[in-house]
């Protein structure tokens, strides 16, 4: 499988002087077209940052992002609507949907932005809402939608373009867990079907069963790691679920061993541990 | 680019209390504009109403004179004797003029008065609602809007130059706020003025097929020290003068206005799009150009304001027939050319109250799509 989409050493940062934040810091990672990959990590570890630069939504301080051979860290601000449209599909937690369209309009509304012929346009809708068991909804507006349905037609608009790259931020994040599995089922027949390159960022551990490859997020950094068995257990300071045995952040305290989603929640289990080991 | 208009539209309607709001607001805007404008026009077309009733073929005046509005003008009985004796004529009206303070009630009010030379005369009201004509000196016949203005009956007291006249008559069309036409026979206006053995103009009708330029030069070579207008010409100054003097208060007024209306434009596309800030982004993100969300904000602007436009036109025909009822003293007066002129006006309001909005559009950071609720 070919490369379609490369980060080489990118890094933004927020603020200057003692308050600078480094979001992103240094990344580089390559995605194959069809391949799923995963990006977990705490919230603020510089996620949602990531997936802006890579979506050209967010210009980096310093490195390259090459999507389909182009550099887009190269290109003029005027130049990347057109990129965005016609090579990243993108899919929000919160669906994201234009409230006054219908769902077939939704679903068209990114063809037309660029000079596409309707019928194929058209066409290809009525594949996708057909695909994605949204026939009976064509017409509905999304207020009227439950959650899956409203992110079934979030992937449908991503897809109508025929990306090469999905971009997709919690994409199970507002769905129950049934909805949340469909998704991902979705997800994992365009990558698997289409060739597409899909990236994931998210919470949810359940999301892990369909990735090709999982990398953690932390402080701006990235972390490699297989998808394999884990050994899960709850961060005592926040309750987020986190992997004992790849966890960062651990302590011993009273011969227990506790494990950490991020450096923070460790600094404040240090703070006052009695208040999270009663 | 069909689509995004569509959301553009539809963002509209599904917000119909604020683009109400924002249309209704905008209407008020140009309502008062158009509404000053139309009472301005009524009012100046009243300021001609009497001589384009009276309708000679030539105007005779005092040398130096071309109207009637705020003029005065004195011209020996003799030359209209003279000139009536022309073949060319067939008959010539003299009457005395003045512009004056005119005493009703407790109020007073600027007015024209018209003396008369004759009871049943060709420069008298043309119809009355009410009453007879004149036929003493000291009887007085006054535009019908003062009885609902001031109460006046017949048989109640003008005075005019600290003199007395009974009202016997309420003629109709005679009436404006800058110069409400009143009639009385010219003994004793002639009197108050001590100009006797003048009149003020002179309406001259010629026998039919005679050249009326060659019998204004004909006039003006033969008798000395007058003017000779064309009918034309005579209501063209006179309108001329009206314009003059209320046309920098249109002007301030409809600059007033017209701010106004820019202003809630540009508070209403802005409120619009702070409203769909998110949305706006979510397109940026999916390739929507800046280009593309200006004319969708454009466009949005422009339909409220003309819908706007419409709309105060609407409200404007209605006041104009409730006028006559609720302030029976204002005139106001419609044309085609008073509701469409102002239009491309209005047009370029809304292009100027999208201007900040479209910036703020511009600069609009699509990663905003990202951020959750």
């Amino acid at each position: 499988m070919s490369t379609i989409l490369e980060t080489r050493n990118i890094s933004k940062s927020f603020g200057s002087g003692a308050a600078k934040v480094n979001a992103v810091d240094h990344i580089s990672l390559d995605i194959k077209m069809g391949e799923i990959l995963l990006i977990m990590g705490p919230s603020g570890s510089g996620k949602t940052t990531f997936l802006s630069m890579l979506g050209g939504l967010l210009s980096a301080d310093e490195g390259e992002v090459v999507i389909d051979g182009v550099d887009i860290t190269q290109l003029r601000q005027s130049q990347l609507p057109d990129i965005r449209a016609k090579t990243i599909g993108f899919i929000f937690q919160s669906f994201n949907l234009l409230e006054a369209l219908t769902v077939e309009e939704n679903i068209m509304f990114p063809a037309s932005l660029l000079d596409e012929k309707k019928e194929a346009v058209k066409q290809r809708c009525d594949e996708l809402i057909t695909k994605l068991g949204l026939q009976h909804r064509r017409n509905a507006l999304p207020q009227t939608l439950s959650g899956g349905e409203k992110q079934r037609v979030a992937i449908a608009r991503a897809l109508i373009n025929q990306p090469k790259v999905i971009l997709a931020d919690e994409p199970t994040g507002n769905l129950d867990s049934q909805s949340g599995q469909e998704v991902m089922m979705l997800l994992h027949d365009v990558a698997r079907d289409q060739g597409v390159a899909v990236l994931i960022v998210t919470h949810d551990p359940r999301v892990e069963d369909i990735a090709d490859r999982i990398l953690w997020l932390e402080d701006g950094k990235i972390i490699d790691r297989k998808a394999e068995s884990h050994q899960w257990i709850k961060d005592p300071v926040c309750g987020m679920r986190v992997d004992e045995w790849r966890a960062l952040h651990f302590i011993e305290y009273h011969g227990a061993r506790y494990a950490f989603c991020s450096r923070r929640c460790r600094e404040r289990f240090v703070a006052g541990p009695e208040k999270y080991t009663e | 680019m069909k689509m995004i208009l569509r959301w553009g539209f539809k963002t509209l309607t599904m917000q119909k209390a604020a683009t109400l709001a924002s249309m209704v607001g905008i209407s008020f805007s140009f309502l008062l504009a158009l509404f000053f404008a139309a009472v301005w026009q009524g009012e100046t077309e009243q300021i001609v109403a009497y001589p384009k009733k009276m309708n000679p073929d030539l105007w005779i005046m005092q040398e130096g004179v071309a109207n009637m509005h705020m003029a005065s003008s004195f011209v020996w009985d003799w030359k209209g004797e003279a000139i009536a004796k022309m073949p060319e004529v067939e008959r010539v009206t003299g009457f005395l003029y003045l512009n004056t303070v005119i005493q009703v009630k407790d109020n007073k009010l600027f007015g024209f008065v018209v003396g008369l030379t004759g009871e049943a005369n060709r420069a008298g009201p043309w119809a009355l609602s009410d009453g007879r004509s004149l036929k003493a000196p000291d009887e007085i016949i006054v535009p019908d809007t003062l009885r609902s203005i001031f109460g006046l009956t017949k048989g109640d007291t003008v005075q005019i130059v600290d003199k007395d006249y009974r009202v016997v008559g309420f003629s109709q069309g005679t009436y404006s706020t800058a110069n409400p036409v009143f009639f009385v026979l010219k003994e004793k206006l002639q009197d108050s003025l001590a100009s006797e053995g003048t009149l003020s103009y002179f309406l001259l009708d010629a026998k039919p097929d005679v050249d009326i330029k060659a019998l204004q030069q004909k006039i003006m070579a033969e008798i000395d020290n007058i003017n000779v207008v064309s009918q034309a010409q005579f209501i063209a100054n006179d309108y001329e003068m009206a314009t003059q003097m209320g046309a920098e208060t249109i002007l301030i007024m409809t600059l007033i206005c017209s701010t106004l209306a820019a202003l809630i434009i540009g508070y209403a596309c802005y409120s619009l799009a702070i409203k769909k800030r998110k949305e706006l982004a979510i397109i940026k993100a999916m390739g929507g150009k800046a280009h593309q969300l200006v004319t969708v904000v454009l466009l949005q602007s422009i339909s409220v304001t003309l819908l706007a436009y419409v709309l105060a036109i609407v409200f404007l025909l209605l006041l104009s027939v409730a006028m006559p009822w609720v302030a029976p003293q204002i005139t106001v007066a419609l044309s085609l050319s008073l509701l469409v002129k102002p239009a491309p006006f209005a047009f370029i309001i809304a292009i100027i109250g999208s201007i900040y909005p479209a910036i703020k559009l511009v600069r609009l950071d699509p990663a905003i799509a990202y951020k959750n609720g």
